[in-house]
């Protein structure tokens, strides 16, 4: 009679397994994986597993021109002007796996005032990285009142659905990593960082002899710098600013987006559509450009290193054989720079009673008057 | 490609166990689940025509059925609405202070059941014996901290007494309905409150429901009320009465499997 259940219990955690690889991808795995185990998929995973599109031996035969942009789908990393490179061949000790790094010393640093960014000195190379949401979520996460109100309503929700009482780990506010390879050694490295994430560490790993002169963060809710020397500075432009500012950042669609195809073979209504919202997307990138020359001297889509699908950009050569290349440096034991909202937490650091969830649940109990059941509606028809 | 794969296997082991997993509790017996499934409510049989005539001759959909019958117990479909705005600091309790604007919205949600208080009194002393609150909720993006107000969403059932001598035959008559609209200028005594305004529509109902060309045992079904302060008061109720199956017409009740066979 017991065996059922437990049979059922088997297949269900099989299948839930098989849910959480599904949904989640790789990258779950890896993290709930024993670090020796995963550290072995890290390194074979990413290009066995993941669809290539030719024999898998050029770096570009893993870079996927999909319809929602360029997605690295192997271990490859992007160069200026979107080149793609393997990982291996500019980094040596690279991975992913991130989730439970805890950093040695977090500074909190501010946004800058005003919409002028501080330009390059002469000789210097700039080094242009953007990247999207890479889902290598780090154990920081930072939140505001509205985040703790919206918790708080999820919460009142689920308990008035099925009585639970759980605060899930919340979503999209954990800052997750971006991984900045600098193998220029020729000069000094200014380097813009842009990101269409909502919050951001950029992780840097310098080559032997690789000097930073500035750092420029752009873009998303929060950002940050790891494992970056103390005195190099750091200016920090989020999106809200930007776009007070005026600064919309935009860039060429790759030729695989949808929307060229919609362009090319889709009915005539939407291709009228198309043609008159690419007159006013290439006006936008001309726009952005002209921002991004003047305030630092070069292009924005020239030297656009990151694809909109990938964990790594390089800024600098693609270090020959007798050329060192940079070095992974870890998020763990690091030192951080970081713009930060009205609450900081580090996963499982907290103070008992002060964690997100403990927050949550405090503020649902005082405002049902000390009883949750209070929350209970409806009546039994 | 791996995806396609996983997902491939992971439809076919959900249909394949889950087809097992349906098989095994089908197999448990009958009494062991229902001993594992406390708390299912156990709703008071009564005995009685389960349909109704429509004036045309056709069926009464069910729901309008149990709103106008099942009086024993609360029904979905018989309802009071009231969509009222109410100030948040009636919401406080004494001495306790409004939070931080950001969590003003969730703060209403879980206090509007306050605003729903006096409701049930009203309808009680009109023309319910039972009422209850249902759900009262906060409508989403209506909260004003300047003005500190919000606007919320309250439903209410309830139950009405049962006529004396009760229903009379209901297979030879049919039920009727009618729709009752009440527009209350600010100022007026309906308009003062939502109280009040539920309290004029009741009248209203009543005084619908005593006309000359309505038929025995009128209720109310459904009552929706709509109250900001200063504004105008909008209010409607569907009610149903019975009359006599017209000339000519003979019922053919549903076609059931006879008892027995």
């Amino acid at each position: 009679m017991i065996r059922g259940p437990i049979s059922l219990l088997i297949v269900g955690a099989v299948m839930l397994c098989g849910v959480a690889l599904f949904a989640l991808g790789p990258g779950f795995l890896l993290a709930v994986l024993p670090e020796r185990l995963g550290g072995l998929l890290d390194r074979g995973m990413m290009g066995s597993f993941s669809g290539t599109l030719g024999t898998g031996e050029t770096a570009a035969d893993y870079l996927n021109d999909a319809p929602d942009g360029l997605k690295a789908r192997g271990p490859i990393a992007a160069m200026s002007g979107n080149r793609p490179v393997f990982i291996d061949d500019v980094i040596t000790g690279y991975t992913t796996r991130v989730g439970r790094d805890i950093p040695a010393e977090i500074t909190t640093i501010r946004p800058i005032s005003g919409c002028r960014l501080t330009p390059p000195l002469a000789g210097t190379e700039v080094g242009h990285v953007t990247a999207g949401a890479t889902g290598l979520d780090l154990a920081l996460f930072t939140y505001a009142d509205q985040d703790l109100a919206g918790a708080v309503q999820g919460l009142v929700d689920r308990y008035r659905d099925r009585g639970a009482t759980d605060v899930p780990q919340p979503s999209g506010l954990a800052y997750d990593a971006y991984d900045v390879a600098v193998t220029e050694t020729r000069a000094p490295v200014y380097l813009v960082l842009e990101n269409a994430a909502r919050n951001r560490i950029w992780n840097i790993h310098l080559a032997p002899g690789a000097r930073v002169e500035r750092v420029i963060l752009l873009g998303g809710t929060q950002a940050g710098v790891a494992n970056l020397d103390p005195v190099v500075p750091v200016e920090v432009l989020p999106g809200a600013a930007m776009a007070a500012c005026g600064i919309e950042p935009a860039y060429p669609l790759n030729p695989g987006h949808r929307f060229f195809e919609v362009l090319k073979d889709g009915p005539t209504t939407y291709k009228a559509e198309a043609e008159a919202k690419l007159v006013v997307m290439q006006d936008r990138i001309a726009a952005y450009n002209t921002w991004f020359r003047d305030s630092f001297g070069v292009t924005a889509d020239d030297t656009r290193a990151g694809f909109d699908g990938g964990t790594i950009s390089v800024v600098g050569p693609q270090p020959g054989e007798a050329d060192p290349k940079a070095t992974y440096a870890p998020i763990r034991g690091s030192r951080i720079r970081m713009t930060q909202d009205s609450y900081f937490e580090i996963v499982g650091q907290a103070p008992e009673g002060e964690d997100f969830a403990s927050k949550v649940k405090a503020i649902a109990t005082t405002f049902a008057f000390g009883d949750l059941k209070t929350l209970r509606q409806g009546v039994a028809f | 490609m791996l995806r396609l794969l996983i997902g491939t296997g992971l439809l076919l082991m959900t249909v394949g166990f889950g087809a097992a997993g349906w098989q095994y509790w089908q197999s448990m017996p009958k009494a062991a689940v229902a001993a594992e499934s406390p708390g299912a409510a156990t709703p008071a049989v009564v005995a009685r025509q389960g349909w109704l005539i429509s004036p045309s001759g056709g069926l009464v959909r069910q729901e309008e059925v149990q709103a106008y019958l099942a009086q024993e117990r609360y029904v979905p479909a018989r309802t009071l609405r009231v969509k009222r705005q109410a100030r948040l600091e009636d919401l406080l309790a004494e001495g306790e202070k409004l939070p931080e604007p950001a969590f003003l919205e969730v703060l209403a949600d879980i206090r509007a059941p306050r605003v729903a208080e006096g409701l049930c009194e009203v309808m009680q002393a009109s023309v319910a014996v039972g009422c209850a609150v249902n759900s009262a909720r906060v409508v989403a993006g209506s909260v004003d901290p300047g003005a500190g107000t919000a606007m919320f969403q309250l439903e209410l059932v309830y139950r009405l007494d049962e006529p004396e001598g009760g229903l009379p035959d209901l297979a030879t008559h049919v039920l009727r309905s009618n729709v009752l609209s009440l527009e209350l200028e600010s100022g007026v005594a309906g308009a003062a409150s939502p109280e009040a305004a539920v309290q004029a529509l009741l009248d209203a109902v009543v005084a619908a429901c005593t006309a000359e060309d309505v038929g025995q045992v009128c209720r109310p079904m459904q009552l929706s009320v709509e109250w900001v302060p200063g504004a105008p008061v909008t209010a409607r109720a569907a009610i149903a009465w019975l009359d006599p199956l017209p000339k000519g017409m003979f019922v053919a009740p549903p076609l059931d499997t006879a008892t027995g066979g």
